[in-house]
């Protein structure tokens, strides 16, 4: 039983990362970035790829390919933000859903094309722990601890340094933020950076302790957004903490009833929740 | 006198006719008499199962190339060798863009014999298209019951049944005694499911009892609670029967926790399982139709086709399937003597040929002969362990990482 509660755990880190990232980009700019999982997807293949060349350890590499996400931010800032901020705040949102699904699915057949339907899938080992009868996978450990640096790590940017400050004023008041002389447009594109490294790291944390396929991305996002639905929407530690909630569940069903409804537990826990909850937590 | 006209303007007449019908008849000849063998196939270059079967295109274009260097196939009703060419699709991993194609092939490509496409699924839908139009149709990977048991005259397929895909592996355990349990781990698709079915009923009549069965979806993540369960029997054997990314997800998190059975049984441990899993697929046992070191039929041809495919054998354990359909093929059309698809069927209906994995021939159904030996990963190398005749090497029990 404990075993699998700390299986849970593990597996709800990873959850966990990969919503937060998606929370922000909503939370700020109003974007539903529907190409989150499969830029998660696209770091666990560089990865791999990197792998080839030297033996990083998914840590290392998360904190040398953090430009290069920086900079996939901007680009993606560029196609699924800048056209339509001129939009209203209900059509902005539409047009950029759709543009995001678009890019994804675009980013999904290159996936296939670059690395083919090969899972992604990297053979690091860690030793395991004994720890008074349990066993504690060093790498799923350690990732963990990770991923929890990471989200404590944006939120202290985000409350603590003035370029944080600026992205939760632009969240608040796009208006007002403006009149105080916070840059819509460079915050808007640093907070979908920031986003964007968040998803690059689940996508390697990911593709260290699960097979990835290249075509995973969109169920990626759908999980994602589930978990953030539930956590509410724009905010860092609601979507952390419905992560390790699906984490748990999702251990627990196989172990409590049989895995094949494993899905039907989810989901029916989900449903059931957001009904009590009449629509979800109100921003 | 004009009987003598007469006579010469009938023998004239007689003559033109005479040479008439066989200038005619010369060049009807000409025109059915066949230049090239025309074989037609679908390959999935993409979708779900361009993985396992992608670049397959070059494979058959090496066998081509190969068969044509040597002077091509024997065909007698032409009198001569002819040079093969293989007219190949892509799918899509796709049932009915298969049919589609295999209705083009037949219609418009004029092929004399069709391969099958990939899998069962995509197999199904092709097959329809040759028994419509009466072209013979071999088909390779795909051995669900569900293709033969529609009573179609024009289909055979080079392997056996699903259910004894793990035959050979049940016997050896049978013969060596020392495993008394199983636990099975399953994937909750068509074919794992099909194994493992076969599977049970096979370790049971090999003495073993099962102490576990955890059927799960393909998309499972965490193991964990599986994995105690299992544990907590102490089984001999974990026997996996699941597809690659499943099967690697289970293994890596068996290792973490673990899980030491005497032995990892994974269906499925081609070159993908051995990267992803690293040095945890060490000792690991699975099937395979062929591995360097067996002697049936022509191996030397099978390693000049792959070394001019440039496909790896590891990456691709299908390959001998489609090498020993290949040979199949050949050998039927050189037994019929002739394009003809009727004689063709009728020849492939009762053919025996020795390919590289043993021994083809085909039950009335159509089902083949030909299954996968056990073959272990030993110092990151496959072989082949059951049956003595053909191992490459001695069957590692309890295996080295277990």
């Amino acid at each position: 039983m404990i075993q699998v509660l700390i299986s849970g755990l593990f597996l709800g880190g990873v959850y966990a990362l990969l919503a937060v990232g998606l929370s922000l980009a909503f939370g700020i700019m109003g974007v539903l970035n529907l190409a989150h999982g499969s830029l998660a997807v696209l770091a666990a293949i560089l990865y791999q790829k990197s792998l080839l060349l030297y033996p990083f350890s998914p840590w290392t590499f998360c904190v040398l390919a953090t430009p290069i996400f920086l900079g996939f931010g901007f680009i993606l800032h560029l196609i699924i933000v800048v056209p339509f901020r001129n939009l209203s705040l209900s059509a902005g949102i539409v047009t950029s859903l759709i543009a995001s699904l678009g890019l994804a699915l675009i980013l999904e057949d290159l996936f296939v094309w670059w690395q083919g339907w090969e899972p992604i899938s990297t053979n690091i080992t860690f030793p395991t722990f004994n720890i008074v009868g349990l066993k504690i996978p060093g790498l799923r450990a350690i990732l963990l601890g990770m991923a929890a640096v990471t989200i404590g790590l944006s939120t202290l940017f985000l409350k603590k340094t003035d370029p944080g400050r600026s992205m939760r004023a632009l969240a608040q008041d796009k208006e007002a933020a403006s009149l105080y002389g916070i840059n819509p447009g460079l915050t808007s594109m640093g907070a979908l950076g920031l986003a964007t490294i968040l998803a690059g790291v689940a996508g390697i944390f990911y593709s260290s302790l699960y097979p990835l396929g290249p075509r995973e991305g969109l169920d990626l996002t759908l999980k994602a957004l589930f978990i953030v639905v539930a956590g509410g929407m724009g905010n860092l530690r609601g979507p952390a903490v419905a992560g390790l909630v699906l984490g748990f569940i999702e251990s627990f069903a196989g172990f409590l009833f049989t895995y094949t409804s494993t899905d039907t537990v989810v989901y029916s826990l989900l449903v059931g929740y957001l009904v009590l909850k009449r629509g979800g937590r109100r921003q | 006198m004009k009987t003598y006209k007469n006579r010469a303007l009938f023998l004239s007449f007689i003559t033109i006719l005479a040479l008439g019908t066989i200038i005619l008849f010369a060049k009807t000849t000409c025109a059915e008499s066949p230049k090239e063998i025309r074989i037609g196939a679908t390959v999935s270059m993409s979708g779900k199962f361009s993985t396992e079967i992608g670049p397959f295109k070059k494979l058959m274009e090496a066998y081509a190339t190969t068969i044509n260097s040597r002077g091509g196939i024997y065909v007698k009703s032409a009198g001569a060798r002819l040079p093969v060419t293989f007219i190949v699709y892509d799918d899509k991993s796709d049932g009915p863009t298969a049919r589609k194609f295999y209705e083009r092939l037949i219609s418009v490509d004029k092929a004399d014999i069709l391969l099958g496409p990939y899998s069962s699924p995509v197999t199904f839908a092709a097959s329809v298209a040759a028994e419509d139009n009466k072209v013979p149709f071999i088909a390779i990977c795909a051995n669900s019951h569900k293709i033969y048991n529609r009573g179609f005259k024009w289909i055979v397929c080079v392997i056996d049944a699903a259910p004894r895909y793990t035959h050979r592996y049940w016997d050896m355990i049978k013969a060596e005694g020392w495993a008394k349990t199983v636990a099975f781990v399953v994937e909750d698709t068509l074919h794992p499911q099909g194994v493992y079915h076969g599977a049970k009923v096979l370790a049971d009549s090999a003495g073993l009892k099962e102490v576990s069965l955890n059927v799960l979806p393909a998309n499972t993540h965490d193991f964990t609670a599986a994995i105690v369960t299992i544990q907590k029997k102490s089984p001999d054997i974990v026997f996996v029967s699941a597809n690659v990314p499943f099967s690697i997800a289970f293994m890596r998190q068996a290792r973490e926790l673990g899980l030491s059975p005497k032995e990892f049984h994974v269906i499925h441990h081609g070159g993908v399982f051995k990267k992803g899993l690293g040095a945890g697929a060490e000792g690991v046992i699975g099937q395979s139709y062929w591995t360097q070191g067996m002697n049936y039929g022509n191996p030397a041809l099978f390693t000049e086709v792959m070394e001019r495919s440039g496909i790896s054998l590891d990456d691709f354990p299908w390959a001998p399937a489609y090498m020993m359909a290949f040979e199949t093929a050949t050998q039927a059309i050189e037994r019929a003597g002739s394009l003809d698809r009727e004689k063709l069927m009728a020849t492939l209906k009762h053919i025996k040929v020795m390919t590289i994995g043993g021994v083809v021939s085909f039950a009335e159904t159509g089902v083949g002969t030909i299954n996968t030996y056990p073959s272990q990963i030993i110092g990151g190398q496959y072989h082949i362990v059951w049956p003595p005749e053909v191992a490459t090497a001695r069957h590692e029990y309890p295996g080295s990482r277990n």
